[in-house]
């Protein structure tokens, strides 16, 4: 073994925790996992799952009453279209009935 | 099937208290790595903390009292990495998280094991840790390998690298240096 390998072995050995650790370590995940201090995580964890299907549900409404909602506007505006061109005729057979009546008219002694 | 001893596993399981063995087993390995990685105390004490916590958590994912142990050296790598790059991010760094220069007594030669010391802590995260595994933990290759997830190979290379760089930087090392730490 080369004596820069040697002396990295005595530099990086492992040393002995300082005391107490052990104590502290195991005080730690008690209070990590004391009701009180995890008493929030818990609740959302155990409502997790319905709090999950309630906002898909809502999302699915939302998404369902828009999309009638989008659906109502172009049967609507399909409608207009519609008024107008009936409108259109209308006024143009209008328009040539008035003209035959006036040459009706025209043409009587 | 995996017929492997889980003596200190199953014991925890059954009996939280019985953590207290696991924690005793590997804290020396543990607060050494973090201890050589970040050479800072406090940090070697909290993210100890940190690893036993998740290990407390995920205790039933331990196959073997072998897995144990591949598990926490994995586990402490990988934090080690992941908080040495969140520090690298942070424009300022805490008093507690300063290197703390001489952090054990030496014996022999406190000059060169200083320099020595702020070497290896020079080196690049991953560098480090191959090194430390490698000379603290003793492993093989192999183990290091799968510890922090590399192809042998890169972990060959990687290891040459760093004790090229450590060799060229601190030439006079061929002399021997007593440092007075023993393995405990």
């Amino acid at each position: 073994m080369e004596p820069l390998e040697r002396n990295l072995r005595r530099l990086l050995a492992r040393r002995p925790a300082p005391p107490g650790f052990t104590a502290r370590v195991m005080a730690s995940l008690d209070n990590e996992t004391s009701p009180a201090k995890s008493i929030g995580w818990a609740m959302v964890g155990r409502w997790r799952w319905p709090m999950v299907g309630a906002l898909a549900a809502s999302l699915a409404v939302g998404v369902y009453f828009q999309q009638r909602r989008v659906e109502q506007v172009a049967a609507a505006e399909r409608a207009a279209g519609q008024l107008l061109i009936s409108l259109h005729i209308a006024g143009t057979k209008i328009n040539k009935a008035r003209q035959a009546v006036l040459r009706l008219g025209g043409e009587s002694p | 099937m995996n017929t492997a001893p889980r003596t200190l596993v199953d014991a925890a399981l059954r009996d939280p208290g019985a953590f207290e063995g696991i924690v005793d087993r590997h804290k020396s390995m543990i607060y050494s790595l973090v201890l050589n990685f970040f050479q800072n105390r406090a940090m070697a004490e909290d993210i100890s903390q940190e690893v036993y916590l998740e290990l407390y958590k995920h205790l039933d994912r331990i196959q073997s009292d072998q897995h144990l142990s591949f598990w926490l050296r994995q586990a402490v790598t990988r934090k080690c990495i992941d908080h040495a790059r969140r520090l690298k991010h942070r424009r300022y760094q805490p008093l507690e998280e300063i290197v703390e220069p001489g952090i054990e007594p030496v014996s022999g030669d406190p000059f060169l094991a200083a320099i020595l010391r702020g070497k290896v802590a020079a080196l690049p995260d991953k560098m480090r840790m191959v090194v430390l595994l490698r000379f603290q933990e003793d492993l093989k290759l192999v183990e290091i390998a799968e510890t922090l997830d590399m192809p042998v190979n890169t972990v060959k290379t990687t290891l040459r690298r760093a004790l090229a760089r450590l060799r060229e930087k601190v030439p006079h090392l061929e002399a021997e240096v007593c440092y007075g730490t023993a393995r405990t």
